[in-house]
């Protein structure tokens, strides 16, 4: 199944693009599609998105179809096709 | 708002006639700013505009917090700056080009950043509350002295071209706390702006202040505003409380404002 992914600000600056797309196993969790989009991005990307421990930052804010959702959830959130996860980075200009 | 409502001079009137025009504001809305104390921490290219637009609408009081002098690196988006006042005091800059706008405000300066240390006093002084610091550390302070004395906080932040903005009810709406659990590792203090950036969302932040002290309209709360400037897409998000904050899960709604 295809779901899309959507960067903004810094993210996008390190993802190289706003917008993406995967292809994934059907019943998969958020968790994992951001992980298996990450295997092949940049280190910084990774890191940015997820801890030492393997877990999404808290406090990059995921929102699916508009709709957020936790950190501490994005293992058990599975996704449909058709999906629209958005990544919003931690912004503090002022 | 804590100070009881004033009739308005005569200059006042003048002053405000064409934003009395605005349906339901009116006299009473305009004495009701008159009567209103908002914070502002740090006047950068969001909150030195911010507090341009309150100064314009007649906020009774300003208290304005920023340290440091100004230097050439802050005059592309700092508006409340200037050219001449190089090397000097940016909280003095602030002061005159406000005053400059508005002499009927009543401006209480310090020459301090928002801290832990001094969070509390002065969100003690004021109705509502501005959070355009550049440091997430800041941000919490002021956060957690909203929160802690019931007082509605505007947050507004933007990096690049993109901005956010929601406004904080305590006891309604999650804190920044519920938004951001950890302080965020990634920030950095040095940002990509275009004051043309920086001052629109500093503009709809002012909106957010004036519409929770005249009552018109709803105020952005519950919901983020993410807006990308590179696409136009303004997006109004939900955004949740969490049970587990340590700063607003034991603030209920019955002690809000």
């Amino acid at each position: 199944m295809k779901v899309a992914i959507q960067f903004e600000a810094q993210l996008r600056q390190v993802a190289g693009t706003g917008n993406a797309e995967i292809d994934l196993p059907e019943s998969s969790n958020l968790l994992a599609a951001l992980e298996q989009f990450t295997s092949s991005a940049s280190n910084e990307l990774r890191d940015r998105l997820f801890t030492q421990e393997g877990t999404l930052q808290a406090s990059v804010i995921v929102f699916v179809n508009d709709q957020p959702v936790p950190s501490q959830s994005a293992n058990v959130h599975v996704l449909n096709a058709g999906d629209m996860i958005l990544l919003l980075p931690p912004i503090s200009g002022g | 708002m804590t100070k009881s409502l004033s009739d308005l001079s005569d200059a006042e009137r003048a002053r405000y006639e064409w934003q009395m025009w605005t349906p339901d504001v009116g006299e009473l809305g305009q004495q009701k700013l008159k009567a209103a104390s908002v914070l502002v921490s740090r006047l950068g290219g969001v909150g030195g505009t911010v507090a341009y637009y309150l100064a314009a609408a007649g906020i009774g009081k300003l208290v304005l917090a920023h340290a440091g002098n100004v230097k050439p690196s802050d005059l592309n988006r700092q508006l409340l700056m200037t050219t001449d006042w190089l090397g000097k005091p940016r909280i003095e800059s602030a002061e005159r080009r406000l005053q400059q706008l508005n002499p009927n405000v009543e401006i209480h300066t310090t020459g301090e950043n928002l801290s832990e240390g001094n969070a509390a006093a002065l969100v003690g002084e004021v109705d509502v509350v501005v959070d355009a610091a550049p440091l997430f550390d800041e941000r919490f302070a002021m956060n957690r002295a909203a929160v802690g004395q019931e007082k509605p906080l505007v947050e507004c932040a933007m990096y690049d071209l993109d901005a956010q903005l929601t406004t904080i009810i305590p006891g309604q709406t999650p804190c920044l706390s519920c938004i951001y659990p950890d302080d965020p590792p990634t920030w950095k203090r040095e940002f990509p702006v275009f004051g043309a950036v920086s001052g629109m969302v500093a503009a709809m932040a002012a909106v957010e202040v004036i519409k929770l002290i005249t009552g018109i309209g709803e105020p952005i709360a519950g919901k983020m505003l993410w807006v990308n400037l590179r696409t136009m897409d303004f997006r109004k998000l939900p955004i949740a409380r969490r049970s587990d904050c340590p700063i607003c899960a034991g603030v209920n709604d019955s002690a809000c404002r």
